[in-house]
């Protein structure tokens, strides 16, 4: 018998990671969200704050994001997002401060800020401890999952490779843009983490370019 | 050594006012909220950006309160609303019980012969408050950030007592006043300054401040607090630096000699130093990341509860060897 106060049906219990059973709440994130890759859509099954399973789907994928020529800068806004969900606040804003400033113009200032930024970053062992060991991608796992190099390793070196590439500047674009991400390997890439490593990892993850799955199944974890 | 819960009552340094007065030292507190609110409104107004931000930052936090007082409140479906506003208004009570035990100079409000202990005990009952705000707006994302702050508390809550005993051991005794009094000559924190970091951190942990904000987190859209709109949230962000402010106040009889200090009157020295810990809280924040709340309990566990415990067994051996 299925009970929905207020039109809202009711938690249903199931097995959690312990074994035991907990209560399993559908949370959709996105597609619309701060610090999160615009249009992206993940269906989440949370218990607790741990996402059990989830299924990642794209929202309007015609959109043209390849027409993004300022591949430092949006590197500094994933760098700010990876900041702001670790909780650093005015690292964030550092970020995007410089991120302005590079789309100002005027190369000279720009990189006395972002080496400024990455000596911050590095410095902090609070920051290095939350990013350390979250989600560790080696080869394979790259290969399976189809993402750029650049995601090897965990969210921590990915941020700290991030701001290496946001250092050196005028890369062309789409140079090593890599192939899209496919939403099904996203799913697969946060299914068992919480909310929060969820978030940090998603952010880390230099999304250029995602692509809309071909099998939208859900990935369960286990 | 004599337990120091059977120490009588009288004979206390500190003098019972009124109970009426009460209400100044709620004043007081709100005082130290507006000083706290404001620096924190300049520092971040400063952190975003360029020079002659400061009076921006400083109009910040009266916007701020002025935009929630006209905000109309929103209510979730099926929320469980007693239990929800109570969570969201008992924060501030908690901080306003909190000074209670606070004396300022020779005066406190309720000279309790246990204060420490209800010091403690105020700063537990946040952990059922800031819960029940969670639980309460029926909202996965606020529930989300409840489950953070309790990660937390079972990490920064053990070490928070073991941290509050140091001072109670050496001065044989758990009256607030009695312990500022035993600091004459030294303040405990240049001795036990172990005991006073961890004591700064839970001070931190349970206003929800800092690197203890995910349970606030902007990636749960503001966590537990995610629902609360209007005079809920400005009851709710102000109790945060209520909590902040009585653990400043609460810092200075347990670690940083109470009244003691030259010239100044001892009301006024415990007021300057309250500030000076506030002022330290207040800009943490912007210093550190989060502390991960899957983490943190591990570093609670394995660095600040041995380390704050070998500051007891230290301190215990000194007082025993003094006596």
């Amino acid at each position: 018998m299925e009970m929905a106060p207020g039109g809202i049906p009711l938690a249903e219990g199931g097995p959690d990671r312990d074994g035991l059973e907990m209560d399993v709440l559908t949370v959709r994130l996105g597609p619309v969200l701060p610090h999160w890759p615009a249009g992206l859509v993940l269906h989440c099954s949370l218990q607790g704050d741990v996402v059990g399973s989830a299924r990642a789907e794209l929202l309007d994928a015609t959109g043209d994001l390849q027409n993004a020529a300022d591949g430092p800068a949006r590197r500094l806004d994933r760098v700010a997002s990876v900041l702001a969900l670790a909780g650093w606040d005015d690292a964030a804003g550092e970020a995007r401060r410089v991120r302005d400033a590079i789309l100002d113009g005027g190369p000279e200032p720009t990189d006395a800020m972002l080496a400024r930024l990455r000596r911050k970053v590095c410095r902090s062992w609070v920051l290095r401890r939350s990013l350390r060991g979250l989600r560790p991608l080696d080869e394979d796992d790259i290969d399976h999952h189809g993402l750029p190099v650049s995601a090897v390793g965990d969210s921590y070196d990915r941020l700290t490779r991030m701001l290496d590439r946001a250092v050196v500047a005028g890369d062309p674009p789409g140079h090593e843009s890599g192939p899209a991400i496919s939403t099904d390997h996203l799913a697969h890439l946060v299914t068992g983490l919480d909310l929060a490593t969820a978030r940090l990892v998603v952010a880390g993850l230099d999304v250029h370019d995602l692509r809309a799955g071909q099998v939208e199944h859900e990935v369960a974890h286990g | 050594m004599a337990d120091p819960m059977a120490m009588p009552g009288p004979g206390s340094p500190t003098m019972e006012v009124a109970p009426a007065w009460a209400v100044a030292a709620v004043a007081l507190l709100g005082a130290l909220v507006v000083v706290a609110a404001l620096l924190d409104g300049i520092l971040a107004s400063r952190a975003s950006g360029g020079p002659g931000r400061t009076m921006s930052g400083l109009a910040r936090p009266f916007g701020e309160a002025a935009r929630l007082m006209r905000q109309r409140r929103r209510t979730t479906v099926q929320a469980d609303t007693v239990l929800w506003r109570i969570g969201g208004a008992g924060l501030l009570v908690t901080a306003a019980l909190m000074v209670t035990v606070v004396p300022l100079g020779d005066w406190t409000v309720f000279d309790l012969d246990v204060g420490v202990m209800w010091f403690n005990a105020m700063d537990v009952m946040v952990w059922a408050l800031v819960w029940l705000a969670g639980w309460g707006a029926n909202s996965a994302h606020a529930l989300v950030g409840g489950y953070r702050f309790l990660a937390h508390g079972l990490g920064y809550e053990l070490p928070l007592m073991f941290a509050l005993v140091a001072p109670a051991i050496a001065a044989e005794s758990l009256n607030v006043g009695r312990v500022a009094a035993a600091q004459e000559g030294l303040w405990f924190v240049v001795w036990m300054p172990v005991a006073f970091l961890v004591y700064l951190l839970g001070v931190a942990a349970f206003s929800v401040w800092g690197p203890f904000a995910p349970a606030l987190g902007s990636d749960v859209a503001g966590g537990v607090r995610a629902e609360l709109s209007g005079v809920d949230r400005l009851l709710f962000e102000t109790g945060r630096y209520a909590l902040l402010a009585a653990g400043a106040a609460f810092a200075v009889p347990m670690f940083l000699g109470g009244g003691a200090g030259p010239l100044l009157p001892g009301w006024a020295w415990v007021l300057v130093k309250t500030l000076a810990v506030l002022t330290v809280l207040v800009w943490l924040r912007r210093r550190l990341p989060a502390f991960r709340p899957d983490t943190f309990m591990e570093v609670g566990w394995m660095v600040l509860l041995p380390a704050v415990l070998v500051q007891d067994l230290l301190v215990a051996v000194i007082a025993v060897w003094r006596s």
